[in-house]
Parts: structure tokens; sequence; C-alpha cells
């Protein structure tokens, strides 16, 4: 279900010779987007925004091949941010006080 | 090419490389542990789900600490009761990646793993349909914690 061999194609990229050096910033943008969908909200949304800008500005200079997760990552982020705070927006401001919430 | 050579030498012999897998295993570790030993079924010692609490749907983490907390006491079908997502794909891939990760950095020659743009929004894209799932009153007996 979730997707886990890699098919890693030699020529990695439109890029001519990338490094790959700053590809951590990538992977953990995706990884904190959606740990901030699953769970963390903006705790994890907003570093995942980040790194995903960083992952994005570091393909652009050539220094990641994985610009692509970090873009993923930056709008899960922007997606689980939002979601926490208008959740976090409606519940303190009494709008929607509603009596469950024991979770997490 | 610098940055290889450089990524190279940092793979050889120092402590470095590992700091990384190792401080993340032992946070994840460390919030293991808290979750076992407290229980999550009770207000007070976790922070509580702002997205249920605003909008009483689960998302898709919901239940995930009290599976995991089950999990760690041996309890399979009560872990996967509270969160079948969190036990049968987030906790495996978190386990697989960290260990990948690890023995990487440490220096054992293991493929480098790309991820390409559809794998990339393969889990987020199954999440949210799992979000949607498990808030269907019909299905909320096998989905929702």
């Amino acid at each position: 279900m979730t997707a886990v061999p890699p098919p890693p194609p030699a020529g990695a990229a439109p890029y001519g010779g990338a490094s790959a050096s700053k590809n951590g910033l990538g992977t953990w943008s995706l990884v904190t987007g959606i740990l901030s969908i699953i769970c963390c909200g903006f705790i994890a949304g907003i570093p995942a925004i980040i790194l995903g800008l960083q992952s994005k500005a570091a393909a652009e200079q050539g220094l990641a091949t994985n610009g692509n997760l970090g873009q993923i990552g930056f709008i899960l982020g922007i997606i689980g941010s939002a979601l926490s705070v208008v959740g976090m927006i409606l519940n303190f401001s009494g709008l929607l006080a509603l009596p469950f919430a024991e979770f997490s | 090419m610098t940055a290889a050579v450089l990524e190279r030498e940092t793979q050889t012999g120092s402590v470095r490389p590992m700091l990384g897998p190792l401080s993340t295993a032992a946070i994840l570790a460390a919030g293991a542990v808290y979750t076992a030993v407290r229980d999550p079924y009770q207000a007070g010692f976790f922070p509580e789900c702002v997205f249920l609490a605003a909008s009483g749907h689960y998302c898709p983490g919901c239940g995930g600490l009290r599976a995991t907390h089950e999990l760690l006491h041996g309890n399979l079908v009560g872990a996967l009761d509270m969160n079948p997502v969190v036990v049968l794909v987030i906790i495996p891939l978190i386990v697989v990646s960290l260990a990948w990760w690890g023995l990487r950095s440490a220096g054992v020659r293991l493929p480098s793993v790309t991820i390409s743009t559809p794998m990339a929004w393969a889990l987020p894209l199954f999440l949210f349909a799992f979000w949607i799932a498990r808030n269907i009153p019909a299905l909320e007996p096998f989905l929702a914690p």
C-alpha cells in the first residue's frame, strides 16, 4: 500500500551533474509534511514549509536532486498547518467548543 | 563533485554521520517509552487533539498513540482496532527507514533510495482517503478509534 522499492534511474535529473548533498532537506520536508497531516499540525507543518522552501532553493542551485519532495512537503505542511490553526481558532474561540477531545 | 567526496569522507570511520540516526532513534525511543508507561486513554498526559476538538472528526493519526500503547503492550488486535494505518504503515515505515538511514550512515552499503514524485504523493493521498473513510459512519466500527 505504501510505496517502497526504488526505481532509481541513474539519470536522475534535468540538472546537469547536480549534486545530492542537500537531499536531506527534501526528505525531511516530506516526512514532517506527512506528520503534520497525521498528528502534529503546525508543529510539524512549519518545519515542513521551511525545509520545503530550502529544499527547492537547493535544487535550483544544483545542490539537491529532489526538489520535488521539497515541493510536496511544502504543500503538505501548508495543509497541515492551516487545518490545525483553523481548528485551534474554532476551539479556543468557543465557536465550536465541543465536549469531546480527550484523545490525541 | 567535491560534495560527493565530502560525503564519502564523512561516511567513513567518524561518529558524526551516526548523530542524525542515533538522535532520531533516541527521541523516538523516549516517546515510545512514555507512551507505553502512560495511559493515552486518559486525558492529561498528552495534548488534546485540536482537530478532533474543533471538528468532532477523526484525523488520520487519531488513535495512533493508543495504538502504539497497545502495540508496546503486545496487544496487536487492540492496536489495529485503534488505528490500522499507524500500525501497518506508519510504524513499519519509520522503523525501516530509520534502520536504513542508520545502516547507511554506519557505512553499510545499501542502495540509496530515490523517492519519485508519484511515490511521495502515494502516502499522503492514501492518508487523505483514510481520513475520509474513517469518518464515514458505516466504516467507523472498523476504521475509527
